[in-house]
Parts: structure tokens; sequence; C-alpha cells
């Protein structure tokens, strides 16, 4: 049954070779436009995604080509759970592939991600989180804090 | 793009290296005071709140702040909408309440702003008694979806006009009369997802819904009413929705209903638990004959309400092939059940929350859908043992056709003793599924045992004895054992094995010693919770299912992914999906 269906192959930035299904690969508004300008039929090679990320974006795009006829609730539930067991790195390499390869969904789902994250926390623990480096001068500093002193101002 | 970072040590801040449109967008799914604090980070970060194209506004932030902190506020919000014009806001949120220092005219001039700018998504809360609607909300170009929350009245100006609009959504809003509605949603030539809940509807003789896109509508009603006011019932309900795919309907709350065709009908979702129905029963007729199309029904019911629709002048659902009838209140018994299916002809599924001895089981003129069209049935739960084996061998005897009859046994105190046979046709598979074997070791403080299973059902009424007779009675029965479920205790149970080998060999012999004392023919991987790998779940799983195939302890193995058929069963479905035999959907059917 699979197997009469247009297969897309991908090739990552180490050299792991991935067969998907075309309607799965078509996510991909990138490998879409590839496939429209008829320039899919050989591998596709994907410079700056390792064959982890690139496995983990496939079975996002497949989990959402299965789940099409299922109500948004379930698709909700089902992008959560795809993206708590995600770690802040690979967080970071899935909205770089995400962006590349133009994944609309997934790449609101990780910057959501990301924003969740940030929301509720100071400044400094942001950036304890993502190991910012604060390179401000403390004048500097006052200045911004000054100019909308409505955001920093913390009842709580 | 970013595409160099990859090589650096793994704490270095990766975040900053994104391009400015993603931190943009990550900037614009935060509140607004989150979004801006983000500019004292570093100098990558001190302008960007400015391409911000969401604004997240919640007012109740600002309860309790002194005026120089709401004037800041506001200069801001100023500076966003009325002085940097050039860039495009997408999506406004405003939860508004009343704050000394910001007037209502000041509000309504920030959303006309943002409208002015091209808005796609607007969805506005406003404190009572507040004057903030500005008017170009009725005829914005750009806007696909508008949702309103307030509980005054909505004054809907005389010329509406909303070309893009496909999402509206009214909530607990005092309508004006039945043309400011009508005028309304006739202005919306496109409109796709309507959604009206909680409204006040005292000044409304007729609730005309009529449109040619409309493809999901939800149409919810306060049910919290005293006995009295039932009877000062006025509205009138019409619903014209050639299009209509989906429809979500909770409280009875009309005089009477007239419902058109609505022939793409496929989901409806109905909720009629609340007292008032049952002194609408010429409506309650009307309403489920508009339904004619509807293909799956999710239906929750006053249980006097099942007996009305049963009444001889309904017209039968010719399309229905999914029926779900659930009831919150745990008070229904089944009473009605096969009544109400003589109108279902066609129907291949049956879920019911309940039977009881109530249940009227027709012996001379079975319900045609129970003999020629039912494939499968599932019985949530049940009263007692004797009215579930009534109605398993009621449905057993009779459906020729059925391939699956799925009892869940989740709550111990009703495991039955098993007695009586079955007749039971060939070629259906009888999945009895047991009460969840958990792994988790059985005492007052359940931990996880790493694989030493225990039999978490009600040994004394369901022996190797009850199970043998149970089998005796047809070759078809098949007896499986969950592995995993959902609780233990009042904890969750988790997928937590330390190690791999000592896991899989574990269950094996735990296994092996249940199934030859129960003589048990398969195992259904039945996880919700995971504290491991979906690759460590994958390997154990799918080796222990290999193993006990093997040793011919098992003879199938099902897997039952929970709500989603997350990365766990897609992970074990990949590896092993060869072994496994049966998936069970815990799903909704979609159609």
């Amino acid at each position: 049954m699979a197997s009469t269906l247009k297969k897309i192959i991908l090739k990552s930035c180490d050299g792991k070779i991935l067969e998907v299904e075309e309607a799965v690969a078509v996510q991909s508004q990138m490998i879409k436009n590839m496939i429209e300008d008829d320039c899919a039929n050989e591998e596709i090679p994907l410079p700056d995604i390792t064959g982890e990320i690139l496995s983990m974006i496939i079975e996002y795009c497949k989990m959402h080509v299965d789940g099409e006829n299922n109500s948004n609730n379930e698709l909700i539930a089902r992008d959560a759970d795809f993206i708590t067991r995600v770690d802040l790195n690979t967080l970071y390499y899935l909205i770089v592939a995400a962006n590349f390869l133009n994944v609309k969904s997934l790449l609101d789902l990780t910057c959501q991600r990301v924003a969740d994250i940030i929301k509720g926390k100071s400044p400094e623990e942001i950036r304890l989180t993502f190991n910012i480096k604060n390179d401000f001068t403390p004048e500097e500093e006052e200045e911004i804090r000054k100019k909308n002193a409505w955001a920093f101002d913390y009842k709580d | 793009m970013a595409s160099n970072t990859g090589k650096k040590a793994k704490h270095d801040d990766r975040i900053s290296n994104l391009s400015d449109s993603i931190l943009s967008q990550i900037l614009s799914s935060l509140p607004i005071k989150d979004a801006v604090s983000t500019s004292i980070l570093s100098t990558r970060w001190r302008y960007l709140y400015a391409s911000m194209f969401n604004l997240d506004v919640d007012f109740h932030v600002f309860r309790r702040s002194p005026l120089h902190i709401i004037t800041s506020f506001t200069n801001f919000m100023d500076k966003m909408l009325f002085i940097h014009t050039e860039g495009r806001i997408e999506q406004f949120r405003l939860d508004h309440v009343n704050i000394s220092g910001m007037s209502d005219s000041h509000v309504c001039g920030w959303i006309s702003a943002a409208l002015w700018r091209g808005l796609k998504e607007i969805d506005l809360v406003f404190a009572p008694k507040s004057s903030i609607i500005p008017m170009l909300l009725f005829t914005s170009k750009t806007l696909v979806t508008l949702k309103l929350e307030f509980s005054f009245l909505m004054t809907v100006p005389v010329h509406v006009y909303l070309p893009s609009l496909k999402t509206l959504e009214l909530k607990l809003i005092k309508f004006e009369d039945d043309g400011s509605v009508t005028r309304l949603l006739s202005s919306c030539p496109v409109l796709e997802d309507l959604s009206i809940s909680g409204c006040d509807m005292q000044n409304m003789k007729c609730l005309k819904i009529s449109n040619p896109t409309l493809k999901s509508l939800t149409l919810v009603f306060n049910c919290n009413l005293l006995e009295f006011q039932l009877f000062f019932f006025k509205l009138a309900i019409v619903i014209d929705l050639p299009s209509l795919v989906y429809l979500k309907y909770e409280g009875f709350r009309a005089k009477s209903y007239s419902v058109g065709n609505m022939p793409c009908l496929v989901r409806a979702d109905i909720n009629f638990s609340g007292k008032e129905i049952i002194y609408h029963r010429h409506g309650l007729v009307e309403f489920f004959e508009g339904l004619g199309n509807v293909k799956s029904l999710r239906l929750t019911i006053n249980p006097k309400a099942l007996p009305i629709l049963s009444h001889k002048r309904f017209v039968a659902l010719q399309n229905l092939l999914h029926l779900e009838i659930l009831d919150r209140m745990n008070k229904w018994k089944g009473v009605g059940l096969f009544e109400f299916l003589e109108f279902l002809p066609n129907l291949q599924t049956l879920v019911t929350c309940k039977v009881s001895n109530e249940v009227w089981f027709p012996k001379d003129k079975v319900p045609a859908c129970v003999v020629y069209q039912l494939q499968e049935c599932k019985v949530l739960d049940f009263e007692d043992e004797n009215s579930l084996f009534q109605m398993a061998t009621y449905i057993l005897k009779n459906a020729t056709v059925l391939d699956k009859l799925t009892i869940y046994l989740e709550d111990q105190r009703q495991c039955p003793t098993l007695r009586g046979t079955f007749g039971i046709n060939l070629g259906v598979e009888f999945q009895l599924i047991l009460a969840f074997e958990i792994g988790y070791t059985r005492d007052n403080h359940p931990s996880p045992a790493n694989g030493k299973f225990n039999e978490f059902w009600e040994t004394k009424n369901l022996g190797p004895y009850q199970l043998g007779l149970l089998k005796d009675s047809s070759s078809n029965v098949k007896i499986v054992v969950s592995l995993g479920g959902d609780s233990v205790g009042k904890g969750k149970a988790f997928f937590a094995p330390k190690s791999k080998t000592f896991w899989v060999q574990n269950v094996v012999s735990s296994l092996t010693d249940i199934t030859n004392r129960y003589d048990i023919h398969g195992i259904d991987i039945h996880y919700q919770h995971f504290r491991s790998s979906p690759e460590m779940f994958a390997k154990c799983i799918g080796q222990l299912v290999t193993i006990l195939k093997q040793n011919e302890t098992i003879s199938f193995a099902s897997i039952s992914p929970y709500k989603e058929i997350n990365s766990y069963y897609l992970a074990l479905w990949r590896k092993f999906g060869d072994v496994i035999d049966y998936v069970n959907f815990q799903l909704d059917l979609c159609l």
C-alpha cells in the first residue's frame, strides 16, 4: 500500500538518508516548492540539519498528516506532547530547521515554546536559562528601565 | 540563518543568534509586559520588541499600579500604535478592566489604530459598563477573526461589512434585538466558524442563524435556570446553514426550532442534560429531526429525554454511523437505549456510558441496525454484572456483523463474577479488557516495580475458574491483559523501567506466571504516562512482545495509544510493527 506512494529522499548534514512520503514532505513549504519545480527527484541535501533533528521534524509532519481528520483539541494535545519533550538545545535546532524548511506550524509551535519558557521569568532568570550575557553598562540598564518603567514594575 | 552555531559548546547563548524575524515571532507570542521587559537582557534584545506583530495586553496587571506606571504604559501604547505606524500588526488581544488614569476613549483609540493597521485577529474582553467598542470593528476589511466578550448591550451599527471574517465568537453579550444579529451575520460573506455562548437573548424573539458558508456552529446556553424560568421561553430558533459540517449545541432554551436541511453535517455534539428539556418535548423532536444527515453524534442527555425521542413521530436519523451516549451527571441508566436505536437504521458503532437492569431489550423486534449494521460496541460502565452480561449476550446474539465488543472494567469494584454462557456469533472478537496490570508494587504506597506485574483486578471474583467458564463458551472470546493504565492509587502510573534487560526479564517471568494461571490470550499495551524516552519504550515493549510470542505465552498483542498516537507508540510501531496485531484507537471517531 505504502510503497505505491511517491517518496522524497532527504539527506541530513551528517549523511543520514531518510525516505519520506510526499504527503509528509510537502508539510515543508520549501520541499513543496522544489517538488512543484520538479527538483525533488533526486535526494535533497539539507546542509544545516542533522539526522536527529530531521527525524524529529519528519515525526512531527507525519503526526500532522495522520491527524488531519482529528479535532483541533487532539492536534493541540499532540503538539504539546511533542514539544514538551524537547530540551533547549534541541529546541534551538528545531527552530532553525523549521525556519529553513519552512514548516510554518512547527515554527509557530517552537517559537511559542520559547515564549512559554520566557513567560513570567525575571530578566535575570531569562539570562540564566538561555545563558544570555548582559552587555549593558549600569547606566544603559537604568535608562532602559526608566524608558518603559511599566514593564519592569514587579508587584508580586 | 544562524547555521554555524551548531559547533559551539552546549551552554552557549544560542537563542540570541536566532534571526530578527524569529525573535520577533517569539516576542509576538508573549504578553506585552514579558515581551517589552526582554529589552533589558542584552544589546541584541534592546529594540527587538518594536518589531512585535501581536499585541497581548492584559489590564489586570495594572490594577494596583501607581499613576506613573499607568502613564508610562499609556505612553508606550501611544507610541506603538500612533507613532511607529510602519510595522504590521496582526493580532490584538485586550483583557480590559477599568483603571483610573486610562479612559475608555483612549483605549478605544488604540483598538481603532490597530484596526487601521490591517489587523487580522482581534480578541476583546471588556469590563462591565465600559463604552469602548469602536464602530470601525464592524467595517474592517482585513479582520479574519473577531472574538468579543462583555456583559453589556452590543449595538450593531446600521452599516456592517466584514468581508474577510471567518471566525466570530460572541460571549456573554446582551443582544439588542432580532435585527441586529441578522444584520451582523448577513454581513460576513465568508464566515466559517460561529460561536455564541452564554449570551443574553431576553430582547429577542427569534434567533435566526442563516449563512450559506458557515461550517461550524457552537451555541451554548446558560443551563442554570430556576424552575419557574423554564416556562418563560419565548425564543424561537431558526437555523438555515446549508454548508454546516460541525454543530455543538448545549442547553435547551428555545420554544421552537426550525432547522433547515444541513446536507453536509458530519459531527454533532449535543448536550441536553438540563431539566428544561422535559417541558419542551415538541421542540426536542423538531431539533433532532433537523439533524437528519449527521454521521457522528455525541449525545449528553437528561435521562428523561431519550424516551421522548423514541416517540413514534420521530423521523429516523438515516445517516448516523457513530453514536456516543454520555451522561455528565451519571444518572442515566441506559433507559430508552434500544428504543432509540430503532431510529438509527445504519448505526455502525455504539458507545454507551452505562447499562443497568433498567435497559429494556426488545426481544421480538431487534433494532435493524443491531442485526445488520453494528460493527463495534463499547460499554464504558455498568451498574451490575448481570445487566452487563445481559447486554453483552444480547449484542453478541443478534449482531450478525459485529467485529468487536469492548467492555471497560476500570473500576475494580465492578468486576463481575463471570457466569453464564454466551451464544456467540462466529467471527466476533470479544475483547474483555481486564483491569490494568500496572507494574507497580501492591501496597499502600505504590511505586514502580521495574517490571514485576501484579493483578490489579479483583481476583476474588475473577479467578481462573470464572475466566475458564467464559472462554469455554466460545472460542472467539479473547481475554486480554492491559499493561499500563492511567493511575495507581492517587498518582499516575508511569512507564519507568530502570534497566531494559532487567525490565524485560521481569515482565516476561511475571506475565508468564499470570497467563499460565489465567490462560490469557494476549496483551494490550496501554501506557499513558512515561518517564523514559520513546526509544526505550519501543525497545522494551518490542522485545517483550517478541519474546512472549516466541514462547507462545500470548498469541497476539495490541496497542492502545491513549488520546493521541504519541511519539512513544509511533516509535514502537515503527520498530516492532510486525509483532503488534491490533491497534485499539481510544479516540473519538472522526469522519
